[in-house]
């Protein structure tokens, strides 16, 4: 009996600490840890209301004092006696910031997140390690190895990370998102960094239609898939005109590249990206201050912890500040005393898929060039949690490698071939840069992924360069999936420094970009890509009709959310309509329409009628093309082609193959704006839905957790300047005037801390959403402990 | 005057072993002190319950109130719908079972050492 009286208590305890042992969610930490107010997410607590501080730190790795000032919007200005310790100090802020987005991202970039995810990321794992991105990391960094100021720079940053992931293990303070996945950080390297860089090229040049080309040249014909894939839309206003500059370029190679591959490829899940940017300078001559203005806006993944941190560097040698890309040292966008540089994706095609024909049954020998060749078969081990690991193996040919089990498809990818890695000595030099030589030197390190850079300077000059390795190709070589049996369907080297499209102070008096074709057709070296049509004519239609334009024009103009596409659409839409057939709820619909400005707002149900209608009018027109969406991958012709044929009301294009009647555009649309009323008929007499509850922005967390993700009711959509899309979006939005001294002016959809429990998390969301900005302290010395626009000061000693 | 002497040790050296033992290290605690301050089970459990809620409630409450419940919020909501007062709640009552469940097992060794 006395036994019993023991072990009731015991066995209630035991059971409670077990319990307790178990994770609230999968994986995850123990509950009983997690809840904790010693170990658990109460240590990621931090004040809301924090007091102003002055600190004194001891800073081990760094060579000299260091001064850190954090201003009231929670940016750190960095004040260092030399380079490497202001890296160090990037570093060592950086990982203070933000150690669990930094880990995770170089996990997810070397195909290592199953290993703390399970099993549900082993393809996406196993995606990473085929495309051979940990691989060409490491040859980065041998090229870094090489280059002694580089190495410097990299080495200082990721020392800096670690100097804080060393205090982190003594005070236990893990980021809750650690806490959350039950794992621990691991210390930095150049290779991470290396990673970050390929993961950021991923994001931006991995885009390719090949496959969905192909199957339509199959089934159209190559008649049809040219009249309804033009590669150039007459409408765009390209980046750099002909002026004349190309005609002692000789047109390399015209020939055009036949297309030899039938067999059809099937379709695949994937949801489009929607990455873009705007950037663009004017002249002092357009002016009000008579100072040029340079304006830039990337447009990607909207996510918490945001992908950029804003930091101020200063040294005897340099004082810059503006964004830079976690993982990496330096700053990516951003200005100095004396110039300001901006970016937009360059959106050319630089990833070709090949045939391959397999000579044996296992697939070990391919024939290429009339020999048997055998492929490299390189083996990945992927760790899974709680499971055993995974070992697959790559098949690597001379194209690139192989990405799907037993496929006969490669991939030749720019950024995994070896030519990147010189891209820091950009960003360096443009920190220091004083003017237009010193930018044009400093760009030309930049390989990938290729970007238009804008650049303006207190002197006057503006300019924009279309910058990187950019691959010689055949007329529509990379188009259509090529045989890949011989090297004669290889790039054929990559496009001249001194050829690639430039513009330097033209008469009208600015230069601009927004993701569309750099140049008109007559430009000498054929490309092809994913190029952008309505944002440029809106940015072009701004600056070349103002003058006197000021830093507030700027502001409306980055936020606006005038529609292009919507203009150009609607009028004749509503011109085909046959409103003889609508009923009376439907013409209130279309009147509303009629008076609609085009302009995205977050509070209209205009937008909503249009987009719904515009996209059922696609639907039934490419008809056509949509009968094989489920057997096929299959794309459809961009937007302003369907416009432009909407010229001809009675094209084929507008029939239904389902109907045994001829359709014609007045037909279509009229069934197309049915289908919007039938969809939206419930949501319409809502009061309150709108474009925003349509557009459903957000800023979600890397994890996806809703519960650490923003939603933002904002202004805009994918084709205006404002290119607010799900959660896509205006990244960073930045202004600078290059007077004297530097204004900078900026919002940006996050905040500098990534801690879900900082109000600094988040702080910059709501100034972002109202389209409003804030002047960026900028500092040529450190200010006063006690000075209003400071919130913290911090000394570290080495 | 055990009693207090009981909770006078747990409060003390459970505070003090917070970060040195694991999260569970306070049942420990609670089960040395009850076996040192010899009560009856029952009060043993609750003196033990009463301060160890105390001892992981305060620290939870100042954490969250200094910091608006914001993570509290965002942590509840992530975890299912918790409030953060529950969340609270449940950190509270967790100290609670720890200090109360091992300070019955402590007193309940002594008794049955000393037959």
């Amino acid at each position: 009996m006395r036994r019993y009286r023991l072990l009731l208590p015991l066995v209630l305890l035991v059971s409670f600490i077990y319990l307790l042992q178990r994770p609230l969610r999968r994986p995850g930490p123990a509950a009983g840890a997690f809840l904790s107010p010693f170990t658990g997410f109460r240590l990621n607590d931090v004040p809301v209301h924090p007091h102003r501080q002055t600190k004194d730190l001891q800073l081990s790795g760094l060579r000299d004092s260091a001064l850190v000032q954090t201003d009231t919007l929670g940016i750190p200005h960095i004040f260092a006696h030399n380079l490497p310790d202001a890296f160090f100090v990037q570093g060592y802020l950086t990982a203070r910031e933000r150690l669990w987005q930094l880990d995770f991202s170089a996990r997810a970039a070397a195909g290592r997140l199953a290993a703390v995810l399970g099993p549900k990321a082993l393809d996406y794992d196993k995606h990473q390690r085929r495309l051979g991105l940990p691989a060409a990391a490491q040859k980065i960094v041998a090229r870094w190895d090489e280059d002694p100021q580089l190495k410097s720079v990299i080495q200082s940053y990721s020392d800096g990370i670690n100097a804080y992931i060393l205090q982190l293990n003594h005070n236990h303070r893990l980021p809750v998102e650690f806490q959350l996945l039950n794992y621990k950080p691991e210390p930095w390297s150049p290779y991470k960094t290396a990673l970050i860089f390929l993961s950021m090229a991923k994001t931006l040049n991995y885009r390719n239609h090949d496959r969905e080309m192909s199957n339509l040249l199959a089934a159209l014909g190559p008649d049809q898939v040219r009249f309804l894939f033009p590669e150039f839309n007459p409408k765009q206003k390209v980046i750099v005109p002909d002026a004349g500059q190309w005609a002692h370029i000789p047109h390399p190679l015209t020939t055009a590249t036949a297309d030899s591959t039938r067999t059809p490829f099937p379709p695949e899940n994937h949801s489009p990206a929607h990455v873009g940017s705007n950037n663009w300078a004017v002249a002092g001559s357009k002016t009000r201050h008579k100072k040029p203005i340079l304006c830039n806006d990337p447009h990607l993944n909207l996510s918490l912890p945001s992908i950029w941190l804003p930091i101020h560097l200063h040294t005897p040698e340099l004082n810059v500040m503006g964004v830079s890309l976690v993982g990496l040292p330096g700053i990516i966008i951003g200005f100095n005393d004396h110039i300001a540089w901006g970016l937009t994706n360059a959106s050319q095609d630089v990833l070709d898929w090949y045939r391959i024909h397999w000579t044996d049954s296992t697939h070990t020998h391919y024939r290429l060039d009339d020999k048997d060749v055998p492929v490299t078969i390189r083996y990945d081990t992927i760790r899974v949690r709680s499971h055993h690991p995974v070992i697959i193996e790559t098949r690597i040919t001379y194209w690139g490698p192989v990405i799907k089990d037993s496929s006969d498809l490669a991939m030749k990818w720019l950024s995994t071939m070896d030519v990147g890695g010189d891209e820091l000595r950009t960003f360096l030099g443009l920190m220091r840069a004083r003017n237009y030589k010193d930018f044009r030197a400093a760009v030309e390190h930049f390989s990938l992924p290729a970007q238009n850079f804008v650049f303006a300077c207190t002197d006057g000059d503006i300019a924009i360069r279309v910058q990187g390795k950019l691959p010689v190709k055949n007329k529509e070589q990379g188009r259509f999936v090529q045989d890949g049996s011989t090297t004669r369907n290889d790039w054929h080297g990559f496009i001249p420094q001194e050829h690639l499209p430039e513009l330097k102070n033209p008469t009208r008096g600015f230069v601009f970009s927004a993701n569309q074709n750099p140049t008109p057709p007559s430009y000498p070296y054929y490309y092809n890509g994913d190029f952008s049509d309505y944002r440029c004519r809106a940015i072009y239609a701004t600056l070349s009709h103002l003058n006197g334009l000021s830093v507030e024009d700027m502001m409306r103009l980055q936020t606006s959310s005038y529609s292009f596409l919507a203009a150009d659409a609607l009028p004749l839409m509503i011109e085909a309509l046959d409103t003889s057939r609508l009923k009376r709820g439907e013409l209130d619909m279309l009147s509303r329409l009629r008076r609609w400005d085009y302009f995205y707002r977050k509070d209209r149900i205009e937008p909503v009628l249009f987009q719904v209608w515009f996209q059922q009018l696609k639907m039934r027109t490419w008809d056509e093309i949509l009968q094989w969406e489920d057997s096929l991958r299959i794309r459809l012709p961009d937007d302003w082609r369907l416009i432009a044929l909407m010229q001809d009301t009675t094209h084929q294009y507008f029939d239904l193959i389902s109907t045994p009647e001829h359709e014609d555009l007045s037909d279509i649309v009229t069934l197309a704006f049915g289908d919007m009323v039938d969809q939206l008929a419930e949501r319409y007499n809502e009061a309150h839905y709108t474009w925003a509850d349509y557009n459903k922005g957000q800023i979600r967390h890397l994890l996806r957790f809703d519960a650490f993700s923003r939603p933002v009711r904002a202004d805009g959509e994918a084709h205006t300047i404002n290119a607010l899309h799900g959660h896509f979006g205006p990244s960073w939005r930045m202004i600078v005037e290059l007077g004297t001294p530097v204004r900078a002016f900026a919002s940006w959809p996050g905040g500098v801390s990534g801690n879900p429990a900082s109000p600094d998390y988040d702080n910059w969301v709501d100034t972002w959403t109202q389209g409003r900005y804030v002047q960026l302290s900028f500092p040529a010395a450190p200010l006063d402990a006690a000075a209003a626009a400071l919130r913290n000061t911090e000394t570290f000693a080495p | 005057m055990k009693s207090l002497l009981q909770i006078a040790f747990l409060a003390i050296a459970g505070w003090y072993t917070r970060f040195v033992l694991p999260w569970w290290g306070l049942a420990l605690v609670a089960a040395i002190g009850a076996f040192a301050f010899h009560q009856r089970q029952k009060r043993s459990f609750w003196l033990a319950f009463v301060t160890g809620a105390l001892l992981w409630g305060i620290p939870a409450y100042q954490a969250d109130a200094a910091n608006d419940f914001v993570l509290a919020q965002k942590v509840g909501l992530l975890l299912g719908a918790l409030s953060p007062k529950s969340l609270l709640l449940l950190t509270a009552a967790t100290g609670g079972l720890l200090g109360g469940l091992g300070a019955w097992t402590g007193s309940a060794i002594r008794y049955l050492l000393r037959r």
